[in-house]
């Protein structure tokens, strides 16, 4: 080796030192394996050892099995650079999931968190929700799928604290099957944009909400299962904030189909 | 290297360069002593990868365990590694364990681990001294050794299955009882079939206290069970079965019929 090929070398391992304090931090690789030797064999690795980060959210999510969130993430402070799942989220039970979870500098974009950590967030097969995202964790959430959940009272509660809450929920995917409860936005003041989807045939209550916007709004007059002569009365509590956003025509909508709007 | 340049200006440039690494792997708390042979630097540089790695495990716990002294309900819960080895790299908590609220908290924590050697060696305790509801606390786990479970602030109807299960625990080194309460300890040793060692602390005067399962208990084991029994004046029943009875003699099982139990 020339004087001048060592003296790049030396630079490369300095500019990879970091590097490497980064691929501890990140790691999934299953073949790193720490041993003495070069930048490239740490980078790289020959061994079967794993990282912490496959550890930790291997040993939370069972390397891929768990379908029991139930409390999963109770009372528990993340950000991103600790909220790195290894594998998709897709329980079938996800009560108090994070529950009253918060956050350090900044709130989680569950949209960001799939792109990150290369998964997703699917509540398609959950069956209960309820207390799941009474959190300050999430600033947005993304496809919150509710089709097959059976509880979802508190769901969205935003009474714990009173750091910043829930501002986005991009799909808000409702059933035939889907009952809200009373408090399930209880407390979301923050709340300004939910993209309801689907067919809502039971009682909303969504007074604390006086951030929604008109689209929400709107999204939700349109998912409403038309009862119109059925006899068959259901009440959508906008709350007075909220019917002062609405035309009169915009009201029909909802009282055409049979709704109460309060 | 250019020709023209001096030996002094070469040795000067390397040594500004591993200046450069040097300086890089201690801003990553990493550190280098003075002298350090470059021979040494790869080994540095491991370092920082494990550094990297902590800081990363740090962030985790230190999220996980936000409120270490609050409600620790079904925190643990399924958490697993394959092996010993991945459970101590993985079962590093950054605080103590001080739990108000502890029932499922190890509920089938699939960690083949001696907790008790495991938390000692981070210097942290598992404290349920302040700790209302533990019911199923280590319910079907993989745990091998249990250090110090104090019961004193239990409510007594909180206890049960709290080893049910735990199909690996060889060792509970104390089991803490307060005198004054009637625990209900409803199958909490089933299946709990490889424990050898239980050391108890305080006069047990509860119900439902039943190792028939535990068969491996040691007779110290059973001589701590019988020695802490409380003396009671309405009939109770201990039940350690035909194994373990038979490791006792007449007069040692005496201890107990003395204050009022009948041994089965």
């Amino acid at each position: 080796m020339t004087e001048e090929q060592l003296a790049q070398e030396l630079i490369d391992i300095a500019e990879n030192v970091p590097k490497v304090y980064e691929s501890g931090k990140e790691a999934i690789r299953t073949d790193l394996e720490p041993i003495n030797g070069t930048v490239e064999s740490v980078l790289y690795g020959t061994g079967e050892k794993k990282s912490q980060r496959e550890l930790f959210w291997g040993g939370i999510q069972k390397n891929g099995t768990r379908v029991d969130y139930n409390n999963a993430f109770k009372s528990t402070i993340w950000d991103e650079n600790s909220f790195k799942p290894l594998y998709d989220i897709k329980p079938t039970n996800a009560s108090y999931m994070f529950m009253q979870a918060t956050y350090n500098e900044k709130q989680l974009e569950m949209e960001q968190v799939e792109k990150d950590n290369n998964m997703v967030f699917d509540f398609s097969a959950c069956t209960k929700m309820d207390f799941a995202f009474a959190c300050e964790s999430f600033r947005t959430l993304n496809v919150i799928d509710l089709t097959s959940s059976l509880q979802n009272d508190y769901i969205f509660y935003g009474g714990y604290n009173s750091r910043g809450r829930i501002e986005r929920i991009e799909r808000l995917i409702c059933s035939e099957t889907t009952k809200f409860g009373n408090s399930s936005f209880r407390y979301c003041n923050g709340l300004e944009y939910v993209g309801f989807e689907g067919v809502l045939t039971n009682n909303l209550n969504i007074d604390d909400c006086v951030k929604l916007s008109h689209e929400s709004i709107m999204k939700l007059l349109g998912i409403l299962k038309d009862y119109a002569g059925t006899g068959t009365t259901y009440t959508l509590t906008l709350g007075s904030t909220n019917l002062a956003k609405l035309t009169d025509a915009e009201k029909a909508i909802a009282t055409e189909r049979g709704w109460t709007l309060v | 290297m250019s020709i023209e340049r001096t030996l002094n200006e070469n040795v000067e440039e390397l040594a500004s360069n591993v200046t450069d690494i040097k300086t890089a792997i201690i801003s990553k708390g990493v550190e280098v002593p003075e002298n350090t042979p470059l021979s040494d630097y790869s080994a540095k540089v491991n370092q920082v990868y494990e550094a990297g790695e902590n800081d990363l495990s740090k962030a985790m716990w230190d999220s996980i365990l936000y409120n270490p002294t609050g409600t620790m309900y079904y925190k643990f819960i399924y958490w697993g590694a394959k092996t010993e080895e991945e459970a101590k790299r993985l079962f590093r908590p950054t605080k103590d364990l001080i739990p108000t609220r502890a029932d499922y908290m190890f509920a089938w924590f699939y960690m083949p681990i001696d907790l008790k050697a495991q938390l000692d060696e981070l210097g942290r305790v598992l404290d349920t001294s302040k700790c209302q509801y533990m019911t199923m606390l280590f319910y079907a786990s993989y745990i091998k050794r249990i250090g110090k479970i104090s019961l004193v602030s239990a409510l007594p109807n909180y206890v049960t299955r709290i080893f049910d299960g735990a199909s690996l625990l060889e060792t509970i080194e104390c089991l803490e009882f307060d005198g004054t309460k009637e625990y209900n300890l409803e199958n909490s040793f089933r299946n709990a079939k490889e424990l050898k060692n239980l050391t108890i602390e305080g006069e047990f005067i509860g119900n439902n206290f039943n190792v028939a399962d535990c068969t491996l208990l040691t007779h110290d084991s059973l001589m701590s069970i019988i020695n802490h029994l409380g003396t009671i004046t309405t009939a109770k029943t201990v039940t350690l079965g035909s194994t373990n009875l038979a490791k006792l003699t007449d007069a040692e099982k005496a201890i107990a019929t003395e204050r009022g139990w009948t041994l089965a």
